[in-house]
């Protein structure tokens, strides 16, 4: 989640809170439209940017779960689905195994599909191309108060700091004979060594944590700067002025229809 | 003895402040040791669990909602987020039972176990079965088909999947959850009292102190 401070491609250029504008058009606009051709195109412009930004590992992780979903859906759904209607002919065959796939259950997995599928795609990339602390920073400027940004951008700086702690901790209990590997009952037994001093450790660096940050004048109520600076482009302005029409027009296209 | 009263508003913040973010990460944190090992469980409510117990209820559903709207972030996920209103469930459960004083023996945290786990199966399967049609692409599908292939309808048949999965899912977290509270810094565990509770309470140390006042020096010998 800590990214290069290098801001080089478009979607890296962009102001955070325009990237919160297009999520909620493309939110709204694919459940409200409703459409399958639609729904194909964010999905492939979310695809050709994945491509274009070079997000390769994270394409291979929607990919992997994007598959997953798509068969556990398309086969659960088309062979047992409640609704489905058993006294007509199955939809589709499957050649060798001889699994019935019926018409009602395909069209509800794709009614699912077509919301899931693009949504992921696109606000997987707009987050992923957003640095957190920017954001954090963005939303204190849109109006969030300042202890709340405090606290999100706390998270992503703890994160990295417990994640290493964990692996020091797991390191360590396996070197006294702690078994991580086995059958399953061994693996979940591991997990109470390792978590309760992970937490543990944190928990008792609280106080410190909660004097540094007194002396430093967290509580005071003196308004704060912030060191960062970010500006808008005119591409910020075009997208969220789209954006903003994208959203209007899907409701009312949803009333009207 | 002098000790530093976190219960005074500012500093109360101040703790709030870094034990919500400490929170979200304790609960992504034991997601990844439940990955890590191969567990076939999410395991992430652990902080929730512990901050809702010592912070009260209301911080406990901030750091619950704010921890899967993180979750999705990393994930890619957005819909994920409406799955907070779980661990808000949780949260609750556990921050009210705490402030009451029902967390401190074993069968509080059976009952504690029932209660979480039902709620967040009965929230969760509305909410699988409009997100995703019920069916998600992990491991309770299996079961899910299963219930189906019986004759289950869909509702139902994601409810008796989820919920021997979340008991011992919410289980485990709550069972760790217990054992770290239980070995909490005194000043830590006093946080979660409600406003009414810290009235009484600030009422009867003044009580204290004028009765010190009033008792009379003992003749010196």
């Amino acid at each position: 989640m800590i990214q290069d401070r290098n801001k080089h491609t478009f979607l890296r250029k962009l102001y955070p809170s325009t990237k919160l504008y297009l999520c909620l058009a493309l939110t709204l606009s694919v459940i409200l439209f409703a459409n399958n051709w639609y729904s194909l195109g964010v999905f492939l412009l979310g695809l050709g940017f994945i491509i274009r930004e070079k997000f390769y590992l994270e394409f291979k992780i929607i990919a992997v779960t994007l598959t997953l979903m798509f068969i556990s859906m398309f086969l659960i759904n088309g062979t047992l689905y409640p609704g489905n209607d058993y006294t007509k002919a199955p939809a589709f065959v499957l050649p060798l195994l001889n699994i019935k796939f019926y018409h009602e259950g395909l069209e509800r997995s794709i009614t699912v599909y077509r919301r899931v599928a693009p949504l992921m795609c696109t606000l997987f990339l707009l987050f992923r191309s957003m640095n957190m602390t920017d954001l954090g920073i963005a939303m204190n400027q849109g109006g969030l108060s300042y202890r709340a940004s405090f606290v999100f951008i706390n998270v992503f700086q703890i994160l990295p700091v417990l994640s290493k702690e964990m692996t020091q901790i797991t390191d360590a209990q396996r070197s006294r004979g702690l078994e991580t590997e086995g059958n399953i009952l061994t693996r979940v037994k591991a997990f109470a060594p390792i978590i309760i001093p992970v937490v543990c450790n944190s928990i008792m660096k609280v106080q410190n944590q909660a004097i540094a940050l007194t002396t430093k004048g967290f509580s005071s109520d003196a308004k704060k700067t912030i060191y960062r600076e970010l500006t808008k482009a005119t591409a910020d302005y075009v997208l969220i002025v789209a954006s903003i029409l994208l959203t209007i027009g899907s409701i009312v296209y949803r009333i009207a229809a | 003895m002098k000790t530093i009263d976190s219960n005074k508003s500012k500093l109360k913040a101040t703790y709030i402040s870094i034990l919500i973010p400490l929170a979200v990460a304790i609960n992504l944190i034991g997601g990844q040791i439940a990955l890590q090992l191969k567990l076939p469980l999410y395991l992430d409510a652990i902080g929730t669990v512990i901050l809702s117990a010592i912070m009260g209820p209301w911080i406990g559903a901030i750091s619950g909602l704010l921890s899967s709207f993180i979750t999705s972030l990393i994930s890619g996920n957005l819909l994920d987020t409406l799955f907070g209103l779980c661990n808000v469930a949780t949260a609750l459960i556990i921050g009210f039972m705490a402030r009451g004083g029902l967390f401190k023996k074993i069968w509080h945290i059976v009952v504690a176990t029932i209660l979480v786990s039902f709620a967040n199966a009965a929230l969760g399967t509305p909410l699988g079965v409009v997100v995703y049609g019920g069916i998600q692409g992990s491991g309770v599908d299996v079961a899910v088909a299963a219930l189906l292939a019986l004759g289950q309808d869909l509702m139902s048949a994601r409810f008796w999947a989820s919920f021997p999965t979340n008991l011992i899912d919410k289980g485990i977290a709550i069972v760790i959850a217990f054992i770290i509270l239980k070995r909490l810094p005194e000043n830590l565990k006093k946080l979660n009292m409600s406003k009414k509770q810290l009235k009484a309470e600030e009422a009867k140390a003044q009580a204290a102190v004028a009765e010190a006042a009033q008792e009379p020096t003992a003749p010196q010998a």
